[in-house]
């Protein structure tokens, strides 16, 4: 019985830091190292989730990704090493599992759920180990910040 | 009187005749097919001018007529660049198709590794499908799925209803 639970466990572990993916289709080149998901693909990466139509992962000689391009409708939910939490859509990304990057490019709403600010945007980056997010604008789509304000009660203030 | 008799007598035997015999028809004959030589421990080597190309090694084998069943199938095919290992329960060569069934496994040199309950190889294109579940391995990493179609000179791979664990 210890031994079932601990043998569970241990997976529940491992497996937590896995990639994990779910898709329709999918074609795969051994030779060149590339894995093509289509179809539905949702991808989850410890607590990170994205949503794409189609996924391709590069791998390197010992089959571990090194790079994630995910193109079509991309949703996305992403948290830094802080626990910031973002959520958001574009039409491509990009993960860098080994420097725990995400490029986020076209079209691009991203949310900060836990300071309530919206930015949209050409291109976007979350470094998930330093818990930053740039934007970066192109010629004639400026970067665009909301900030949810909140206003002070009447009836407070005049207390 | 008696010739009366005797002609009642060769009627009803006729009429019991009539009706209790039936003709057998061929198709329903019990066709047990035999094979035309059994071996046991057999090795088939294939090797064309140059080079050995496969060896196939069973604990028994059957020929018939159009076709030859193995049972503990050890295959083993030797590409350009590395070797593949293909070992199952039974399987039947036909055509240039050989048709394995039961513990197929696939392996390959740089470490993929394939299993399934029922494969096809197609010799002249290279092809290994399987239609039903499979999973598919390389270094921990594994994607499981429905209707794989594997290319052995091209090293591609296809395959729907996927669900794929990659180890970081």
């Amino acid at each position: 019985m210890k031994k079932t639970l601990l043998i569970a466990l241990f997976s529940i572990l491992t497996l937590a830091n896995d990639l994990k993916i779910v898709s329709d289709e999918y074609e795969g080149d051994n030779k060149k190292g590339i894995s093509i998901f289509s179809g539905n693909v949702k991808a989850t990466l410890k607590r990170d989730k994205l949503n794409a139509d189609k996924i391709t992962i590069y791998t390197n000689k010992s089959n571990k990704p090194t790079k994630l391009i995910a193109k079509g409708s991309v949703e996305f939910f992403v948290q830094t090493e802080d626990g910031s939490k973002y959520e958001g859509s574009a039409k491509k990304a990009i993960y860098l599992p080994q420097e725990k990057i995400y490029n986020f490019f076209d079209d691009v709403k991203i949310t900060q759920l836990d300071d309530k600010k919206e930015i949209i945007g050409q291109e976007v980056k979350v470094d998930l180990l330093n818990s930053t997010a740039q934007a970066k604008s192109s010629k004639d789509k400026p970067v665009v910040m909301i900030f949810e304000v909140e206003e002070k009660n009447s009836t407070k203030s005049a207390q | 009187m008696a010739i009366n008799i005797f002609f009642i007598s060769i009627a009803s035997i006729l009429v019991a005749i009539f009706v209790l015999f039936k003709p057998i028809k061929l198709s329903q004959m019990n066709s047990k097919e035999f094979s035309l030589i059994d071996s046991t421990n057999m090795k088939i080597y294939k090797i064309d001018e140059s080079s050995l190309k496969s060896t196939l090694y069973a604990k028994d084998a059957h020929q018939f007529k159009d076709r030859i069943e193995f049972e503990d199938v050890e295959y083993i095919k030797n590409m350009k660049d590395n070797k593949e290992y293909l070992d199952s329960k039974y399987a039947t060569y036909k055509e240039n198709i050989i048709t394995l069934t039961q513990n197929v496994l696939f392996k390959t040199d740089d470490g993929v590794k394939f299993k399934t309950a029922k494969a096809i190889i197609e010799e002249k294109s290279d092809t290994l499908k399987s239609d039903g579940k499979f999973t598919l391995s390389k270094d921990g990493s594994y994607v499981n799925g429905v209707k794989l179609i594997y290319n052995s000179k091209t090293k591609k791979v296809k395959a729907k209803n996927i669900k794929g664990i990659y180890k970081l």
